[in-house]
C-alpha cells in the first residue's frame, strides 16, 4: 500500500497545531502496526468510509494515540486518544498513519 | 407543547440524565432502523408550560456514518418533522468536555436553541468555572450529576430560558466555505454564517450514507470537514483554557481494563463471570418457578372442582392452563438472566467482553456485539434474537439471528434433566463433580460449537453488501443506572410473554384438540378397552383415570400422527409414543413433560424427577427391553439438542428479518442436523 494516499490538505509538513508538531521521521508506520504502550501522533487517514466517524471520535491529525493493548493474531486495539477509550479493528487500524511524538 | 432534545455523545451520560428527569413514566418512540431506543417523555413541572423531553441516540459529529447519527441528523435537519426540536439541551460528561464539546460548536451554529449541561459532576477532580464558560460559549451551562441527581432541577430552571432563546446574534465557531463552486454558490446566498452553516450541513447530509459518490469530491469534503475540525478543537482549547481549573487524575477505569482485557485472563475472568451469572439463575429462580407451579396446580384443581369431569374442564386445564404454565415458568429465569446482563453492560463491562470476543467471532461471520445475544440464548432466543438490533451490519446480524437457538435454552433443562440419567448413571467424580453434571455441560458445549461451526458455514454464503467495522467507544467503568436495567428487563420479559406466549398458547390448545378428539368411535372403543384392563389389573381409582388417558391418546389425533411417522423415527431408536411426544414439542420444547406424562399414563402433573422415574422402568410390550434405554435417550437428547423446536423463535425471526424465508431455512437445517446426530448417536450405541 502506497503510504501517501491523501494527505491532509493545508499541511505542510512541519505545520504547528495546537503546539504539536507534526514530523516527517522517516516512512510513517501504520497504527495497526505500533508497538504497545507507545505514544503517537496522528499523521494521515487513508481513503475510506471510516474517516468521518474517526474524525468525529477525534482521530485529527496532530491527535495524540497511545496503543493500551492489542488482543493476538491481528486482532482488535484498545487505543486511548485524547480521553477517550476506543477499539479499532486491524483492518481500521491499518488505515491510519502515525509518526512518533516529538 | 414545545419539544426538547437531549442530545449528545454516547456516554455522556445522557439516558441517566433522562431518567433522573422523566422517572419510569417514559414511552419509546417508533423509529425503525435505530439500534438504541429513542424515549419520549412529558416534563409537567416546568415553568412557562409543560414540554415533551426527547432522548436522542449519542452521536459524535452533524456529519455522522452511523445510520443512527443519520436518523438523528434528518430529525435535527427537517423542521417539519414531529420531533424536531424547539431547543436542545447538550450533554456532556466532564471528564471528556475537550472531545465532546465538538458537536456542541457545531448545534450552536446551526442556530438552534442550546444550553450545555455538564455531566456527571460527581467525578472527583473536575473543576470547572461555569460562569465564565457560560460567558464565554454565550449559553446557559448547568453542571449536573444523572446518577447523584445533583442539581437537577436547575435543568427544569433552564428550559424556559433556552425556548426563549434568541440565536441570530450569537457568533459562530467556524464559517462554512467550500471549494466545490456549486456549493460555495448556495453557501453566499445564505442570509447570515448561521444559515451558512446549516445549508452546508444539509447539502453533506444529502449525499452522506451508502450511495457511491465521486471519490475527488468525497476527499475534498473530507478536506473540508478536517479544516472544520481543526478550526473548532483550537477554538474550544481557548474557550477551555480560561474556564477549566482542573483536571482529574486516578484512571480507576485503565486500572481495571489492565486485568480485563488481557488476551489471556480477560476471557478467563469473563468465563467465570458467566458462570455465575448462569449459577445464580437457575440458584434464584427455583423459588418462584416452584410458586408458578404451585400456583397453576391450585388452579387446575379449582376447575376441577368448578366443572367436575368432562371436555370443559380438560380444554381450561390441560388446553389453556397448561400453555399458561408453559409461558410463565420461564419467565423468572429469563427475567434473571436479563438483569444481570443489563447490569454487566450498564456498568460499561459488555464494551470490554466486545473487544475481547471481535475477532475471534469476526471469524465467524459476527460481530463482537453478537456475544450479548448469545449468552442471552441461554435463557431464551427470543429476547436475544431482538437484542441483535445493535448489530448494525446486516450480514453480521442476520448469521447471528439464524445460529442463537442452538445455544441450549431454558426450555430445553426439563428434557435434559429427564434424558441425562438415562444416558450415564449418576457417579462423582474428582470429588467435586459429578457425570451427569458434565454431560449437562458437556450438551452446552455441544450447543456452541453448533452455533459457531453453522455461523461457519453461513460465513461463505452469505455475501455482505456493506463493509463492516467496529470503532467502538469504551465507557468508563461506572455504578448502573437502576431506572435502564428495570426498563431493560420489563421490556425484554414483556417480550417474551406477547410473543412467545400468543404463539405456545394457540398451539397448547392446537395440541390440546389433537390429543383430545380422535374419530369419533375409536375414542370410545379406547375408553372402554382402558377399563377393561383396570379392571383385570385390579388398578385403583387414579391408576384407571390414567391408563384410560393414555388408551385414549393413542386413540386420538395426536396419536395416530405418532404412528404415521413412527417409520421415520424408527431409525432414531423412538417409537410412536416418542413420536407424540416429538410432534408436540415442535412447537414449544415446554411441553415435553406434560406431553411424556400423558402418553405414558402418569398424570398430567408430575415434575421432571417423577417421570424420570416412572420411564425408568418402561419397557417395550413385545421385546421387553427398557425404552428409554442408553441409545434412545441419547438420540433423543441430541434431537433436543439441536432441533428448532419453537413456533415463537420463528415467528420472531421471522419479524425481525421480514421474510419468511430465513426462519424455514433456520428450521430445515436445525431439523437436519438434529436427524442426523439422533441417527448417528442410536445406530451407534444401539
Amino acid at each position: 500500500m502506497p503510504l501517501r494516499q491523501w494527505v491532509w490538505s493545508g499541511a505542510p509538513a512541519g505545520r504547528t497545531f495546537a503546539g504539536l508538531r507534526l514530523q516527517e521521521t522517516g516512512p510513517y508506520v501504520k497504527l495497526s502496526d505500533i508497538p504497545q504502550g507507545e505514544d503517537v501522533v496522528l499523521a494521515e487517514f487513508g481513503s475510506s468510509a471510516l474517516h468521518l466517524q474517526l474524525l468525529a471520535m477525534g482521530f485529527n491529525p496532530g491527535a495524540s494515540v497511545k496503543l493500551v493493548r492489542r488482543m493476538p493474531l491481528r486482532g482488535n486495539l484498545y487505543l486511548q486518544i485524547g480521553t477517550r477509550r476506543l477499539v479499532l479493528r486491524h483492518a481500521e487500524a491499518e488505515q491510519l498513519l502515525v509518526a512518533k511524538s516529538v | 407543547m414545545p419539544l426538547v432534545a437531549l442530545v449528545g455523545n454516547p456516554n455522556s451520560g445522557k439516558s441517566s440524565l433522562f431518567n433522573a428527569l422523566t422517572g419510569v413514566r417514559q414511552k419509546v418512540a417508533n423509529y425503525p432502523g435505530v439500534t438504541v431506543d429513542v424515549k419520549t417523555a412529558t416534563l409537567k413541572d416546568i415553568s412557562g408550560g409543560p414540554v415533551t423531553l426527547l432522548d436522542m441516540p449519542g452521536l459524535y459529529s452533524v456529519y455522522p456514518s452511523s445510520e443512527d447519527g443519520r436518523i438523528v441528523m434528518d430529525v435535527l435537519l427537517d423542521p417539519t418533522h414531529p420531533h424536531h426540536p424547539d431547543a436542545i439541551l447538550y450533554v456532556v460528561d466532564v471528564s471528556q468536555i475537550e472531545s465532546q464539546l465538538m458537536m456542541f460548536t457545531q448545534l450552536a451554529d446551526m442556530g438552534f436553541p442550546i444550553a450545555l449541561v455538564v455531566n456527571m459532576i460527581d467525578t472527583p477532580g473536575y473543576e470547572i468555572d461555569y460562569d465564565t464558560l457560560s460567558t464565554s460559549l454565550q449559553v446557559p451551562v448547568v453542571p449536573v450529576s444523572g446518577r447523584t441527581h445533583q442539581n437537577i432541577e436547575q435543568i427544569r430552571d433552564a428550559i424556559p430560558i433556552v425556548l426563549a432563546q434568541q440565536t441570530e446574534s450569537r457568533p459562530v465557531h467556524y464559517e462554512a466555505t467550500s471549494r466545490e463552486e456549486a456549493v460555495q454558490d448556495i453557501l453566499n446566498k445564505a442570509e447570515g454564517k448561521q444559515q451558512k452553516y446549516r445549508e452546508y450541513v444539509r447539502l453533506s447530509h444529502a449525499v452522506s450514507g451508502r450511495r457511491a459518490q465521486d471519490p475527488v469530491k468525497r476527499k475534498q469534503r473530507l478536506g473540508e470537514q478536517v479544516d472544520e475540525t481543526m478550526e473548532r478543537a483550537a477554538a474550544i482549547k481557548k474557550i477551555l483554557a480560561g474556564a477549566i481549573r482542573s483536571v482529574g487524575g486516578s484512571d480507576f477505569s485503565g486500572r481495571i481494563d489492565r486485568l480485563v482485557t488481557h488476551w489471556i485472563f480477560g476471557p478467563v475472568f469473563f468465563a467465570l463471570v458467566m458462570l455465575l451469572v448462569f449459577q445464580a439463575i437457575f440458584a434464584w429462580a427455583t423459588y418462584p418457578m416452584d410458586l408458578i407451579e404451585w400456583l397453576f396446580g391450585k388452579a387446575g384443581a379449582g376447575v376441577h372442582a368448578l366443572f367436575g369431569d368432562g371436555w370443559l374442564t380438560s380444554f381450561l386445564s390441560d388446553g389453556l392452563l397448561a400453555g399458561l404454565s408453559g409461558v410463565l415458568m420461564f419467565v423468572p429465569q429469563i427475567a434473571i438472566l436479563f438483569f444481570l446482563i443489563t447490569i454487566l453492560e450498564e456498568t460499561g463491562y459488555m464494551a470490554r467482553v466486545v473487544f475481547l470476543f471481535d475477532r475471534f467471532l469476526q471469524r465467524f461471520g459476527m460481530n463482537g456485539r453478537s456475544v450479548v445475544a448469545l449468552i442471552s440464548g441461554g435463557a431464551c432466543a427470543i429476547p436475544a434474537i431482538m437484542s441483535t438490533r445493535t448489530i448494525e451490519n446486516r450480514r453480521e446480524r442476520l448469521i447471528t439471528i439464524l445460529v442463537t437457538p442452538f445455544i441450549s435454552c431454558s426450555a430445553r433443562i426439563p428434557v435434559f434433566t429427564v434424558l441425562v440419567a438415562f444416558v450415564v448413571p449418576y457417579r462423582k467424580v474428582l470429588g467435586v463433580f459429578n457425570t451427569q453434571g458434565l454431560v449437562f455441560a458437556g450438551l452446552y458445549v455441544l450447543g456452541i460449537l453448533a452455533a459457531l461451526g453453522t455461523a461457519w458455514v453461513f460465513k461463505h454464503f452469505l455475501k455482505s453488501r456493506d463493509g463492516s467495522f467496529l470503532i467502538l467507544e469504551l465507557p468508563k467503568y461506572r455504578s448502573p443506572d437502576w431506572i435502564n436495567v428495570w426498563t431493560e428487563v420489563r421490556s425484554k420479559v414483556g417480550t417474551f410473554i406477547k410473543e412467545a406466549g400468543k404463539v405456545i398458547i394457540i398451539i397448547s390448545l392446537v395440541l390440546w384438540f389433537l390429543a383430545s378428539f380422535g374419530m369419533p368411535g375409536q375414542m370410545r372403543e379406547a375408553k372402554v378397552q382402558a377399563m377393561e384392563r383396570a379392571e383385570a389389573e385390579q388398578l385403583d381409582e387414579q391408576a384407571t383415570q390414567n391408563m384410560i388417558a393414555g388408551y385414549k391418546l393413542e386413540a386420538s389425533f395426536a396419536g395416530s400422527l405418532g404412528k404415521l411417522i413412527e417409520p421415520v423415527i424408527a431409525p432414531l431408536g423412538y417409537d410412536w409414543k416418542i413420536g407424540i411426544a416429538l410432534i408436540t414439542s415442535f412447537a414449544a420444547r415446554e411441553v415435553f413433560v406434560g406431553s411424556m406424562a400423558t402418553i405414558y399414563s402418569v398424570g398430567t402433573d408430575v415434575d421432571e424427577f417423577q417421570l424420570r422415574s416412572y420411564l425408568e422402568n418402561v419397557r417395550d410390550p413385545v421385546s421387553g427391553r427398557r425404552v428409554f434405554n442408553m441409545a434412545t435417550s441419547l438420540s433423543l437428547i441430541l434431537f433436543y439438542l439441536f432441533a428448532l423446536q419453537c413456533m415463537s423463535t420463528m415467528a420472531v425471526v421471522r419479524k425481525e428479518t421480514g421474510t419468511w424465508r430465513w426462519p424455514v431455512l433456520q428450521f430445515l437445517f436445525m431439523g437436519g442436523l438434529a436427524y442426523c446426530a439422533s441417527l448417528l448417536a442410536y445406530q451407534v450405541f444401539s
